[in-house]
């Protein structure tokens, strides 16, 4: 396997583009995004935690759930244990449950994929790195891990 | 039957032990069951329960005051509710039994 010195300056500039900008771009827009949800007044984070579930699931639940939030915030849980409460569960609606047995029937296929092609017969076949090969492989055993939780829930 | 909500069955439990006591709107709802269990639902986590409780026929929407809209116990949410809290009894009397004989 060859190393990114190998490569040559340009290989070099896209690697540090990706390893150093791009995961500092992801942490910019999560912070400016979570920066604007807080600095919101309690009626716009209201409408905001709406927007994150299914319009016809808004239209059955909307303004009653609009209200236990108002309730719940002007009782001092306004927090992010209330946000991801909120966030977690619409995002369980807007999954519905038949597709979770497809999510993890994906994560598994995936799973196994990493695990082996591409994570521990690469190693003795391609003559991958050992260290980037057990990575993958471990990557592989977490989307497994996955597969079987999201099954269950099914 | 609530077995068959998966993760949700624990707060559907609690949901359905509060509507039990009367119809109650969401916000309620939340109150009462930490006054007698100490667990506190998240409002996201008490509309799951609710919304899955209702889809099954266990509970049913009675008409709103204003934007909040109470809930009550269907005939076949209190059936659910026994089998589930049989259940549960039958668990913690043999826990309790076993505990006995260990700390005898």
């Amino acid at each position: 396997m060859r190393t990114p010195r190998q490569y040559g300056p340009t290989w070099i500039g896209a690697e540090l583009t990706a390893w150093i900008a791009f995961p500092i771009g992801i942490l910019w827009f999560v912070y400016d995004r979570i920066a604007r949800f807080t600095g919101a007044t309690r009626e716009q984070r209201v409408e905001r935690m709406l927007d994150w579930y299914p319009p016809e699931w808004r239209a059955r639940y909307g303004d009653e759930f609009a209200a236990v939030l108002h309730d719940a915030m002007a009782a001092g849980k306004d927090g992010p244990r209330l946000w991801l409460d909120v966030a977690r569960e619409a995002a369980s609606t807007r999954t519905p449950r038949p597709s979770r047995a497809w999510l993890a029937a994906v994560l598994w296929t995936a799973g196994i994929v990493a695990v082996l092609p591409l994570g521990i017969v690469s190693v003795f076949v391609a003559d991958t790195d050992p260290l980037l090969g057990a990575a993958v492989a471990t990557f592989g055993l977490v989307l497994i891990a996955a597969s079987i939780r999201t099954f269950r829930t099914a | 039957m609530l077995s068959s909500l998966g993760r949700y069955a624990g707060p559907a439990t609690l949901i359905l032990s509060s509507l039990a006591g009367g119809a109650k709107h969401g916000y309620a709802l939340m109150q009462d069951v930490e006054s007698f269990s100490g667990v506190a639902l998240g409002p996201g986590t008490l509309y799951g329960a609710l919304s899955r409780l209702e889809d099954a026929g266990l509970i049913e929407a009675l008409a709103g005051e204003g934007r909040r809209r109470p809930y009550k116990l269907t005939p076949q949410g209190a059936e659910a509710l026994r089998e589930q809290l049989d259940a549960q009894r039958r668990v913690a009397e043999i826990g309790l039994t076993r505990l006995k004989a260990v700390t005898a």
